[in-house]
């Protein structure tokens, strides 16, 4: 009797149950293990290590007539086991396999799962070009699952306990952001995942929620001085070429108040966040100025004195 | 190398599904699909034989077989489902599938699209993940790409960042990604006369110039972008409104202060990149040890201050 052999009977037995089995009784049923305890429960716990390797969802759960003796049974639940098949065309399997390949993002998880799909033809991956890089991080697949069983997410963030039904995840700007809304505060907001404070853990089931806030919106990302409390500013911020070039590209065209002779060009910002937007005008160094309104401007002024000793 | 039982297991498990699903497909067929030769699935196959149930009479065996070149499982209806993806492993597909289709070039209505669409709906999860790389232009993509591919060179004019200036250089690019929120060219550079990358959005201009490449050739990628540690060190305390920095830039060591505030000790590659740091830092920040050749940094404060004085 071989493993794998051994390794099939155990994977189909647990699959084809409605109810958890003992130890003791895939120690009978389950054709290839060791008489001897002892040497049983060494294997046994060998083989589940794989199985769970493979990511087949063993649970661990009270057998029903023993529950006064505390014994414990394995199944894998057949609802948890079955991908809905997602019908998949070849071209499309084969693009999906591309893809986890030219990307890499954290450990290799997205070719490891892609046999479950029908894919096991691991292609020369040296061959594949990286494409781009996502960074990943523990509490990320647990988002993840958040979102895909729509369930509540707990964890902490500055320092204070959170509720929030999960909505999506954003990449951008090099950070992973989760978008949902915050059932303590009552409306939407974005939480930077490497910045939340183990362990996040599942909640509830979710119900139905309330459209999202613009706060959510792309802006929130791209544009931090638009997000705060304070009173609104209409500014504007005149960057001199070159980097009038690179501004436009991450200001987008609908920001251009003028274009000035000089090659310069003229930006309208609408600012809540005022720390935010001199810090945005900061990194330009001597090449951008805020023309209006007087207020952000003696903002930055007075920072800068205050910088090196002058105020 | 003869696989584990673990990697035969993958493999039959990913196959049962499939050859179910393909009512009797060829040997060839099979093999092509999941990378093996017939001898290995014919060795699969008779294994499936001796599988099933307890107690493992001939009703409760799987049946399967290669009858004129063509692969048969049956009666293993637990095992003719897909498996479910585990939450990382899915999050892995469907964010390196977003990434691709956030690069340009990526067709919008193509397989990739289509397959992460199908994929993202069977897993409970459609728009659960937003990948955004950074503002390009999908025009200067395409154009590096095909220098790339051509091995030919290509001349740009660059802002470099970290030295404020602006530079025309000769480089002859290896390869086009994208990490940590912007796009970058990795290529060798005739100015440095050496392996440099290149953030795309700080590329003013490009012209392909059709010639030859005669630098070396690279074996670059993302791991090329690792920044340098050799420059020299410089000693900030910091008050504690601004500890964002020691997560937003590569600190080599930090310390508590009894302030409550953070002594913390970083690499500096150029001086207008410490400019940088240090005005958007303002007042919550105090030099404390750095290299002699420092300008200081009422320089970079004066010369924006002298853009508000001329009226």
């Amino acid at each position: 009797m071989s493993r794998i052999e051994r390794l099939l009977n155990l994977t189909s037995a647990l699959l084809n149950t409605t109810r958890p089995i003992g130890a003791e009784e895939i120690h009978e049923t389950i054709p290839g293990y060791p008489a001897d305890r002892m040497s049983f429960r060494r294997q046994f716990e060998r083989d589940k290590d794989a199985l769970r390797q493979l990511g087949l969802p063993l649970t661990l759960e009270v057998l029903p007539q023993q529950e006064h003796d505390n014994q414990f049974g394995y199944r894998i639940r057949q609802e948890e086991y079955f991908l809905r098949d997602p019908g998949l065309d070849h071209d499309e399997l084969s693009a999906l396999h591309l893809a986890a390949q030219m990307v890499r993002y954290g450990d290799a998880a997205g070719i490891t799962g892609i046999w479950k799909l029908g894919v096991t033809n691991a292609s020369d991956l040296t061959a594949v070009e990286t494409a781009a890089e996502l960074p990943s991080s523990g509490a990320l697949s647990t988002l993840f699952d958040a979102i895909a069983q729509r369930v509540g997410l707990h964890f902490g963030y500055r320092n204070e306990q959170r509720t929030v039904t999960p909505r999506r995840l954003t990449f951008r700007n090099g950070h992973w952001y989760l978008a949902g809304f915050d059932q303590v505060r009552k409306d939407d907001r974005s939480f930077r995942v490497d910045r939340m404070e183990p362990p996040v853990e599942l909640g509830e089931p979710t119900s139905e929620l309330p459209p999202e806030t613009r706060e959510n919106g792309g802006s929130a990302f791209d544009a931090p001085w638009e997000i705060g409390d304070g009173p609104a500013f209409d500014a504007r911020v005149r960057i001199d070429p070159p980097h009038a070039l690179w501004a436009l590209s991450r200001l987008g065209e609908r920001t251009v108040a003028d274009r000035n002779a000089d090659g310069s060009m003229t930006f309208a910002l609408r600012v809540r966040n005022v720390e935010a937007f001199r810090s945005f005008v900061l990194g330009f160094l001597d090449h951008a100025r805020i023309e209006s309104p007087v207020e952000l401007r003696h903002d930055l002024i007075e920072w800068l004195r205050r910088g090196i000793g002058d105020a | 190398m003869k696989p584990t039982a673990e990697e035969r297991l993958q493999r039959i498990l990913a196959m049962i599904p499939w050859i179910a699903a393909h009512d009797g497909p060829s040997v060839d067929a099979t093999c092509e699909r999941f990378g093996c030769n017939p001898t290995d699935l014919a060795r699969d196959i008779s294994l499936l034989y001796l599988c099933g149930l307890h107690p493992y009479t001939p009703d409760l065996l799987i049946e399967a077989g290669i009858v004129d070149g063509r692969v048969f499982v049956q009666y293993a209806d637990y095992l003719s489902r897909p498996l479910r993806l585990t939450p990382s492993e899915g999050l892995a597909l469907v964010a390196s599938a977003g990434t691709l289709l956030a690069s340009p070039g990526t067709d919008p209505d193509g397989p990739l699209s289509r397959g992460l669409a199908k994929l993202a709906s069977s897993i409970g999860s459609p728009e659960a993940v937003d990948v955004h790389l950074g503002n390009v232009d999908a025009a200067l993509v395409q154009q590096l790409r095909d220098s790339c591919a051509a091995e030919t060179q290509v001349e740009i004019d660059y802002y470099a960042y970290g030295r404020d200036e602006t530079t025309t250089r000769l480089i002859e690019p290896a390869s086009v990604f994208a990490t940590g929120g912007a796009w970058y060219v990795a290529a060798y550079c005739h100015r440095a006369e050496s392996e440099r990358s290149f953030r795309l959005d700080r590329i003013l201009a490009a012209r392909s110039l059709g010639s030859n490449r005669t630098g070396p050739s690279l074996q670059t990628g993302p791991q090329s972008l690792r920044p340098g540690s050799d420059g020299p060190r410089v000693v900030l305390d910091i008050r504690a409104e601004a500890s964002w920095v020691l997560e937003q830039y590569p600190v080599e060591r930090f310390e508590t202060l009894v302030s409550g505030g953070t002594r913390i000790t970083l690499r500096v590659g150029e001086w207008p990149w410490l400019d940088r740091l240090l005005l958007r830092l303002g007042p919550d920040v105090d030099v404390v040890d750095a290299p002699p050749d420092w300008p200081g940094r009422r320089a970079a404060a004066e010369r924006i201050l002298d853009r508000y004085r001329q009226e």
